[in-house]
């Protein structure tokens, strides 16, 4: 078998997993921005509506999560919504590119049922695929994707380490 | 840590806003045992499938996968589902909203921004994802044009290219 083409991966590390169940529009956008107020990055998004409300599922740091935690607690206690759910430590795993196609996210969801792993969840991006899976799942996972994915011979996604800051103040010059 | 880049932007500038119509949503409900036949009859499928976008979650022991493609392949989605004995939840007309910028996906607030853009226009999306340095709306077409507004508050193109 032809091993599919990538041209890149990495990993984000010590993320949380929030998932909340059948909230309303405007109770997710409260909490969204109760978050933003707290300066709370969501590095994964994914919202879906349905017939009963939205089902959402969102990555932050783990560091940030009590926070976070405490704030989505207070609005499905103040409006009686379903408290939210958490996971963690999961792992964020990048893949780039999708290149337009179904292959990539397709073949990554056959290539981890394969080794009997399944992601919390997946998103895609423009350009890119990511993947949220339980921390302690990142060994298995690369070996597993690194046989379906030309990759050089023991390569491992790189972490990301990066740190963008966002200032209430304009620098001038 | 390496700290690359410092923003505070209002509106906050994209690469461009526009809203791509003639798409398919479909939401798939399955068992991990059908995931993994579907999953493997879509990774094998010659030409392969087109996407707008595809996710997944899980709740309990069924994956909610949602996929949007262009209406054209979406019967080719439906086949495959059909054939790994996966059944179709919810099938919708589609337009899509990209917002993509620098950063995206290290910055806070954007999706708090893009929430806020969707609830002042009155629309209720299909779905919002944020991935990397995308947010990606699905929405009803017909909520399109008033999406692009009430994100135009809060996201601005290069030249106000908003469209």
């Amino acid at each position: 078998m032809t091993r599919l083409r990538i041209t890149g991966w990495k990993h984000r590390r010590e993320l949380s997993l929030l998932a909340l169940k059948d909230w309303p529009w405007a109770g997710v956008n409260t909490l969204a921005g109760a978050l933003a107020q707290a300066h709370i990055n969501l590095p994964f998004l994914l919202m879906q509506g349905g017939k009963d409300g939205v089902w959402v599922r969102l990555c932050l740091e783990q560091g940030k999560r009590p926070q976070a935690q405490a704030l989505a607690v207070e609005l499905a206690q103040a409006h009686g919504w379903r408290e939210p759910l958490v996971r963690e430590p999961v792992i964020a795993l990048t893949f780039y590119p999708l290149a337009g196609g179904m292959t990539l996210p397709a073949e990554a969801l056959a290539c981890l049922a394969g080794a009997g792993l399944h992601p919390l969840a997946l998103g895609t991006s423009l350009a890119a695929m990511t993947v949220i899976l339980p921390e302690e799942m990142l060994p298995a996972a690369v070996e597993a994707l690194g046989s379906r994915f030309d990759l050089p011979e023991g390569a491992s996604p790189p972490e990301e380490r990066v740190s963008v800051v966002q200032s209430p103040v304009k620098r001038k010059g | 840590m390496e700290t690359v880049a410092v923003y505070f932007e209002k509106p906050v500038r994209t690469y461009g806003i526009k809203a791509r119509l003639g798409n398919i949503a479909l939401s798939l409900e399955c068992t991990a045992d059908q995931l993994t036949g579907l999953t493997a009859t879509l990774a094998a499928l010659e030409p392969p499938l087109q996407l707008v976008s595809c996710s997944l979650m899980w709740e309990g022991d069924l994956a909610l996968l949602q996929v949007c493609l262009p209406q054209d392949q979406a019967p080719r989605l439906e086949e495959a589902a059909a054939r790994t004995g996966v059944g179709t939840a919810q099938c919708s007309q589609a337009g899509v909203v990209n917002l993509q910028g620098p950063h995206f996906g290290d910055r806070w607030g954007l999706a708090s921004e893009a929430l806020c853009g969707m609830e002042s226009a009155g629309v209720e999306p299909l779905s919002i994802l944020g991935v990397t340095h995308t947010i990606q709306v699905t929405l009803a077409p017909e909520s399109s044009g008033a999406a692009l507004e009430g994100l135009g508050r809060g996201f601005c193109a290069p030249g106000g290219d908003n469209g």
